[in-house]
């Protein structure tokens, strides 16, 4: 019984300092954001190779929103924010292993739409791939 | 109550380890309307009580059946060790009936998911892109942790005197 009471004891304190080392990683490791107007590029490249181009100004501090604001994304929820499932009106199919995946000024985005800030002057293309082994 | 373990895996330990892996599928399909809360911490710490380490079979079994449905992405490679590595610890303790205990458990398991899945991503693309994956989703292991800890709270323990009664009739 006393060794149960240690054990609930060590693992509350490993389960504290765990999240306050989470908590000072995000806040000094998160990707900075700007606020203000912002002008932006987004470029949808769809399936039969039609891109098109869009450019507008947005306050939005992540790209989900400043998308949202113009429409142009659609799809779930998951675990790490939006499952971007339509761009600019087409929708992947995923019984043919399609998906969106989107590039940041011409390189791989290392964030979700969620999460990925918005810089003035930033350009993002998202392009619909097929085939898993694509990623 | 302890529950004993032989080395030896049963037809009968086949089968309900089999169960446990259709029952994880099917609540994380579920519980995929609810975004970062599902039962899959919850059974694993069940069965490892239930079947100390041969709940890795049903963990196997679980990660292989999500390849199947979801395609074998970089993503399969961290269930590979993320959900076995949480089956070996909960094993470690599979004697203890704190219910307090086992929420903590599940609350770590759920806080640490990102930054276990990340070091997928430190053979990808190195330092950089492990801390970016991880800081980028520490809300939602945030959100994971809370969710993981509140249900194994109220359901672990009333889940094992269920089976345990259940297996006494059979």
């Amino acid at each position: 019984m006393k060794q149960n009471k240690k054990r609930n004891i060590i693992i509350a304190v490993v389960a504290v300092a765990v999240i306050a080392l989470m908590v000072i990683a995000y806040l000094t490791l998160k990707p900075s954001t700007q606020t203000g107007a912002k002008s932006i590029t987004v470029v949808v490249t769809h399936l039969n190779g039609d891109a098109k181009t869009y450019e507008f100004r947005t306050d939005a501090e992540y790209l989900r929103q400043a998308l949202e604001e113009q429409e142009l994304v659609g799809g779930i929820e998951s675990d790490y924010g939006l499952w971007v499932q339509t761009v600019d009106g087409e929708t992947a199919n995923e019984a043919n292993e399609e998906w969106w995946g989107f590039t940041v000024n011409g390189e791989m985005g290392m964030y979700g739409v969620d999460t990925q800030p918005v810089t003035d002057g930033d350009s993002y293309e998202f392009t619909l791939n097929v085939g898993y082994d694509s990623y | 109550m302890h529950t004993s373990v032989s080395s030896r895996i049963s037809v009968s330990e086949i089968v309900q380890l089999a169960a446990l892996t259709a029952i994880m599928i099917a609540t994380k399909e579920i519980m995929n309307l609810l975004p970062n809360i599902h039962l899959t911490t919850t059974f694993i710490i069940l069965g490892a009580m239930l079947y100390g380490w041969k709940v890795l079979y049903a963990v196997f079994g679980f990660v292989v059946v999500q390849g199947l449905l979801y395609g074998f992405g970089s993503w399969f490679f961290m269930y590979l060790y993320t959900w076995p590595i949480c089956a070996i610890l909960a094993a470690l303790f599979r004697h203890n009936r704190s219910r307090f205990f086992w929420a903590m458990f599940a609350g770590l398991q759920g806080l640490t998911f990102g930054a276990l899945c990340s070091i997928t991503y430190l053979f990808i693309g190195g330092v950089q892109t492990m801390l970016a994956y991880w800081v980028a989703g520490i809300p939602f292991d945030l959100i994971h942790g809370a969710s993981n800890a509140v249900v194994a709270f109220i359901l672990l323990l009333p889940l094992y005197q269920l089976v345990n009664k259940i297996r006494s009739q059979t």
